[in-house]
């Protein structure tokens, strides 16, 4: 049985990680369009 | 009680709204296609960026955003948990989709792996494998997406369904595989937005103590750690998943166009990438009993909960969320079944001299064809239709271990891959009646691997790589 504390860190560190996804993406774009390399 | 759902004529234009986008997006990425290479791989040539971010959003469908909350709200923690565990398929995808550039530059599409490797029968097994399941997968998302847009703004099934498959099949049209890739960018970035917001607002207005004080008076299960159902559920979903993006030439094709170099990191980035969606979407379902919401139909608790939370504008999100969700799969699977049947079926059994003009020609006609069956079928909504999918898990389980062994096994046995995909996918299948869908890919899987291995064991190959190249 997962405990109120448990279940918290699953929901907040879920939604970190999706936050941390779009950054990652997003930074990864920019720096593949500035050096050409996006195609 | 609150329901997720918009007035028509925002709803209206919603619809009209990404249409546009969407059409406009791969009208302009598609506008420098020359070449049969630019339309059907985006040039080989495509960046980590645009890489992870396809991987990422085709894995993530209709499926991701409604049905984990549905297996959250059924079977708890480990519903969504065991769903995230999805990612397993892109993860170990990595190393094959480094080692599949590597020795088929110029290769199409997973036929060609197999009409090489394993010859003419295993490979018009796979064909019948691979096309049985994408119409699978085509017909429940159209029909997914005809039922969002109905059960979100009222617009009819008919009118919804027409406009989705519509709009997807134009922009793959107009621009190819650089089309699909590029507007599943922005779509990812959508999705992703959405979820956090959702999930931010949810955490906000019910906080992590209340669900767990509700869900421990009136539904401790889905607290559990050890559900014996999710846990049975999640070992088979896990190989479906696996079997999914090992034999389906929307992976394939991304392998191959993906720049050298690109390819593993870009499917380990997305399978990271991917394993917190479905727990995001998964706590949306944990809300409902913690708010008290009636819940007549579970795949339907996300946008429920949505509405509740957020009114007209939490519907608004899951609309936009649902719809990127959608449409970010639907293009890619009418791109790379259109490859398929153009590449392997048309060139590869009527017309083995065509043309390069005459692919790209047949590679349109196509496109529009899967999309009107698919239309077509989805038409009398007749909802058996989507158990095709289901069907097709021990089909697909059956296919990952010719294809593994295949590509790293120089003894992997022609006749043991063919006999392998043929046993497997019967005795699934048998399974998946006798026992239960949670029983099919696990048989099919394992009935393949001892198919294959014995029998290689026993009439070995000495196959060398170079051959594979066409």
């Amino acid at each position: 049985m997962i405990d109120p504390i448990g279940l918290d860190i699953l929901r907040v560190m879920s939604l970190a990680l999706c936050g941390c996804g779009i950054g990652f993406l997003v930074w990864h774009f920019c720096k593949d369009m500035l050096g050409g390399e996006l195609w | 009680m609150k329901e997720a759902h918009l007035d028509l004529s925002t709803g209206m234009g919603l619809l009209f709204g990404f249409s546009v986008l969407w059409v406009a997006l791969g009208w302009y990425l598609g506008r420098d296609n020359k070449t049969k290479e630019d339309f059907q791989l985006a040039g080989r040539n495509v960046g980590f960026a645009l890489g992870t971010a396809t991987a990422m959003a085709t894995w993530v469908t209709a499926n991701t955003t409604l049905v984990a909350p549905e297996l959250a709200y059924q079977m708890g923690i480990w519903g969504m948990v065991g769903y995230s565990l999805g990612s397993v398929g892109l993860l170990l995808f990595a190393p094959l989709a480094k080692k599949i550039r590597e020795i088929l530059p110029f290769a199409t599409t997973s036929g060609d792996f197999f009409r090489i490797r394993y010859g003419n029968s295993a490979w018009r097994l796979f064909l019948i494998v691979s096309l049985v399941y994408s119409l699978g997968w085509l017909v429940s998302l159209g029909m997914a997406g005809g039922i969002l847009v109905q059960s979100l703004t009222g617009i009819p099934y008919e009118i919804g369904l027409t406009v989705i498959l519509g709009i997807c099949v134009a922009y793959t049209m107009l621009g190819g595989l650089k089309a699909v890739i590029g507007t599943d960018f922005l779509q990812t970035v959508i999705i992703l937005i959405g979820l956090v917001l959702l999930g931010a607002l949810a955490y906000q207005k019910v906080p992590s103590g209340v669900i767990h004080s509700t869900l421990q008076h009136s539904r401790p299960e889905l607290l559990n750690l050890l559900f014996p159902a999710a846990l049975v559920f999640l070992f088979n979903n896990i190989l479906f998943g696996i079997g999914e993006i090992f034999h389906s030439n929307v992976w394939w094709s991304r392998a191959f166009a993906f720049r050298k170099g690109v390819g593993f990191r870009a499917f380990f980035w997305s399978g990271l990438l991917w394993i917190p969606v479905p727990i995001a979407a998964g706590f949306l379902a944990f809300v409902a009993p913690a708010r008290g919401l009636a819940v007549p139909y579970p795949d339907m608790v996300g946008p429920l909960v949505a509405g509740e939370l957020l009114g007209e504008w939490g519907a608004v999100l899951v609309f936009v969320l649902v719809f990127s969700a959608l449409s970010s799969s639907l293009d890619s699977l009418l791109a790379a079944t259109s490859d398929l049947v153009v590449e392997d079926i048309y060139k590869g059994h009527i017309r083995p001299l065509a043309s390069d003009a005459e692919i790209s020609r047949a590679n349109l006609y196509t496109i529009a064809l899967l999309g009107f069956v698919a239309w077509l079928v989805c038409l009398p909504r007749i909802s058996n239709l989507a158990m095709v999918l289901h069907f097709s898990g021990a089909l697909v389980a059956a296919t990952i271990w010719p294809i593994v062994l295949g590509i790293f096994w120089e003894r992997s046995n022609r006749l043991g891959a063919f006999w392998a995909m043929l046993g497997g996918s019967i005795l699934g299948l048998g399974s998946y009646f006798h026992f239960g869908f949670y029983t099919s890919a696990t048989v099919g899987c394992v009935v393949s691997f001892s198919i294959v291995t014995c029998v290689s064991f026993i009439f070995p190959e000495k196959f060398s790589w170079e051959e594979m190249n066409p």
